[in-house]
């Protein structure tokens, strides 16, 4: 809707193929970031190392101000690093320019926000529709993803409603929703389930980690959240904005979710 | 059924926070409707000016080259002695016929009128018409203002008649022969009772030519006209005098006198071959100006005229400056009214990138290019730009259509006469479309800086904003 005129940029932002790669997904290699106030300089992230298996959900753990969400931002490609190396599906993100990094959101990047982020003014189903639009989808394929993404998250019957009328655990629904049906090859939430109630949060992460499996998405999620890091393939501990020695968590029962796409 | 479509999500946003949207809407309403009904009346004004203009002096003059700068106090050196010929050809021309509407003769004089046996004189611009084709292009009314036409009041048919301008017949004191209005009372008469005595020879010239300063059998007043002919000698006519009337000006008032077109000729050319001053062109349509202009010009080169032509815009200096003066005034008020809308939607857009950082953070981690961004909030000030000036647009209509049919009068400044107070918005398209685009414009420029600032603000700390 936004990018009808836009020329598309060559194809630097072109991901690797993820079904069957060997590659990570993301692979994070001395990376530092800091935050200037005014002459301060407050470090966040001090040298990170990391690598993110596709196919995996993985969890970024740490309390508040651990560096968690500065890379999760850094691997949205809505941050830069002021030093270290990023490749995101293959693609070496620093190369990229601003449009180019736009692109590349769009085409291969979903995310899932804290506050659900919906734009208000559209109801769910103009909301789940949006990426696709962004995407230039013909309409006709649209409609059936839009459709397919609601039904889903179980939010069908309120696809004309708009945020406002829905509950929290259902705005997430649809913010997931949202995030899944361009069928992207890495999804990215911040802190998913922190302004739910326990019985949503873990309807949340229950969904999460269906669709994750289902799609064979790389699913990488910054959170405190315990019932999280118990679904999770991995979890990454942060402290001080340096990296911990992975865990591997326990995976609990698959979760069945119909067909998306 | 569902989808969005380019222009769904702009409009949302501006019918989101509807109160604000309503205040900026109406001060675009308000700036729309305040331009387009100033601009209304100043063309009115214009129009009106014109119409009176073109009513009495037509659209296009031929005049012998250099009279009207030169030769206005000479009729006998720049006179058109073939002048019915050129009318002929006018008439007859296969590209002139259509745009012309009369096409008529006119001498313009200067000399003095009065009652010398009285003792009252005063000097006056003498105009000889033919009467019925001045009262034809007193019917010229191409605006269609709410006014009957309004007929010379020099009578047709009448050889020995002339009319006067109120303020003559004021200076000659025939107020109560000719119902003057506004004329003191008590004021001296005459020089009978007492005054110094008219010189001999003027006093016998003037009764050579007529039978005295009696009134006519109708009970009208006569009066002695006298002129320069061609050789230099003072010619003197005496004339009856039909009726006064107002030509709306008092400076015109005070001088003007109109005779049948052989009157002026006798007084000026006596016994020579008569002439006129100029040859009147009145169009159907003002519009046709250019036109008429060009293939008169070549008229004139063929026949190897020693004429020129010069419109009513030349011929009447005041109604170019009356329209550049309402044209600084529209100026200053559009710079005005634009200021209050730029600062107006500017501060409206700013308000609003800042309550959407958020959405602006979740728009870019979709995708969303800082153009797209751009686009986005300068799509919304256009919006609200264009509804508000589509809705002041339609509101100034009515109020048009409400001062056009409520009867209002008002008297310009420098005219004595009342006339219609209406507003002339639809006779061309320039007012809406300008004031429309204007305001457009100045919406599209408000909304670039907060626009702008939009698209920049980084992903990070957009969605990190409260």
């Amino acid at each position: 809707m936004n990018r009808t005129n836009e020329t598309r940029q060559p194809p630097v932002g072109q991901a690797e193929p993820r079904a069957g790669s060997s590659r990570p997904a993301v692979i994070v290699h001395g990376v530092h970031k800091a935050y200037r106030s005014g002459t301060l300089d407050t470090p966040v992230l001090r040298g990170v190392d990391l690598s993110i298996e596709t196919d995996q959900l993985s969890v970024l753990s740490g309390p508040s101000g651990s560096g968690k969400t500065t890379l999760l931002n850094l691997i949205g490609c809505i941050d830069r690093p002021d030093r270290g190396d990023l490749t995101v599906l293959g693609q070496q993100v620093g190369r990229l320019n601003d449009d180019q990094l736009s692109d590349f959101r769009r085409d291969h990047i979903g995310f899932v926000f804290q506050n659900f982020n919906l734009l208000p003014v559209l109801t769910a189903y103009e909301n789940v529709e949006y990426p696709l639009l962004l995407a230039r989808v013909p309409a006709d394929e649209r409609k059936r993803r839009v459709k397919a993404a609601l039904d889903q998250v179980g939010l069908a019957a309120q696809m004309r409603h708009y945020p406002a009328q829905l509950s929290g655990g259902q705005r997430q629904r649809v913010a997931i929703a949202r995030a899944f049906v361009k069928a992207p090859a890495l999804i990215l939430a911040d802190e998913p389930t922190a302004n739910l109630d326990s019985e949503n949060g873990a309807a949340i992460v229950a969904l999460m980690r269906a669709l994750q499996r289902q799609h064979n998405v790389a699913f990488v999620i910054s959170s405190h959240d315990p019932q999280l890091k118990a679904h999770a393939d991995r979890v990454y501990p942060i402290r001080d904005g340096r990296l911990l020695p992975p865990e591997t968590a326990p995976v609990r029962a698959e979760t069945a979710a119909p067909s998306l796409v | 059924m569902f989808s969005l479509n380019s222009l769904a999500l702009p409009l949302r946003n501006v019918m989101r926070n509807r109160r604000r949207t309503l205040v900026t809407l109406i001060t675009l309403i308000v700036g729309e409707i305040a331009l387009l009904i100033f601009g209304g009346y100043a063309n009115a004004v214009v129009d009106g000016m014109q119409t009176g203009i073109v009513q009495q002096i037509g659209h296009l003059q031929l005049q012998r080259k250099n009279y009207f700068l030169l030769g206005t106090g000479s009729p006998v050196d720049y006179g058109i002695a073939d002048y019915r010929q050129v009318m002929t050809e006018v008439e007859r021309d296969p590209v002139l016929k259509p745009l012309v509407q009369v096409v008529t003769p006119l001498l313009q004089l200067q000399g003095i009128a009065g009652d010398f046996n009285r003792g009252v004189s005063r000097t006056v611009a003498g105009y000889g018409y033919v009467a019925g084709d001045q009262n034809r292009m007193r019917e010229w009314n191409e605006y269609r203002f709410p006014i009957e036409p309004k007929k010379i009041a020099l009578p047709e048919g009448q050889s020995d008649a002339v009319s006067l301008g109120i303020g003559v017949a004021r200076t000659l004191r025939l107020c109560d022969a000719l119902a003057v209005p506004n004329c003191p009372k008590g004021e001296p008469t005459a020089r009978s009772s007492g005054g110094a005595a008219m010189p001999d020879d003027l006093g016998a010239l003037s009764e050579a030519e007529a039978a005295g300063a009696r009134p006519a059998a109708d009970g009208k007043p006569r009066l002695d006209v006298l002129a320069a002919t061609a050789n230099g000698a003072p010619n003197v006519i005496n004339a009856r005098v039909a009726a006064a009337e107002s030509l709306g000006v008092k400076e015109i008032d005070d001088s003007y006198m109109a005779m049948p077109l052989e009157m002026a000729q006798q007084l000026v050319y006596g016994r020579d071959r008569p002439q006129v001053t100029s040859v009147v062109l009145q169009l159907r349509s003002t519009a046709d100006i250019d036109t008429a202009r060009a293939r008169l010009e070549a008229l004139i080169k063929a026949r190897g005229w020693d004429l020129e032509v010069l419109d009513y815009r030349t011929l009447f200096p005041a109604y170019d400056q009356t329209r550049a003066l309402f044209a600084s005034i529209f100026g200053f008020i559009l710079l005005l009214i634009g200021t209050i809308v730029l600062f107006s939607v500017a501060n409206t857009m700013s308000t609003v990138v800042m309550e959407r950082t958020v959405e602006i953070g979740t728009l870019r981690s979709m995708g969303v290019r800082r153009g797209g961004i751009a686009r986005q909030f300068l799509g919304e000030g256009l919006i609200i730009g264009a509804l508000g000036t589509v809705l002041g647009c339609g509101l100034a209509v009515l109020c048009a259509l409400a001062i056009n049919s409520a009867g209002f009068t008002w008297t310009p400044p420098n005219s004595i006469e009342k006339i219609p107070l209406v507003v002339h918005m639809f006779n061309t398209p320039d007012l809406i479309v300008g004031s429309v685009v204007a305001l457009l414009l100045l919406a599209a420029i408000s909304s670039l800086l907060p626009a702008y600032r939009a698209a920049r603000i980084p992903v990070v700390e957009a969605l990190r904003h409260v």
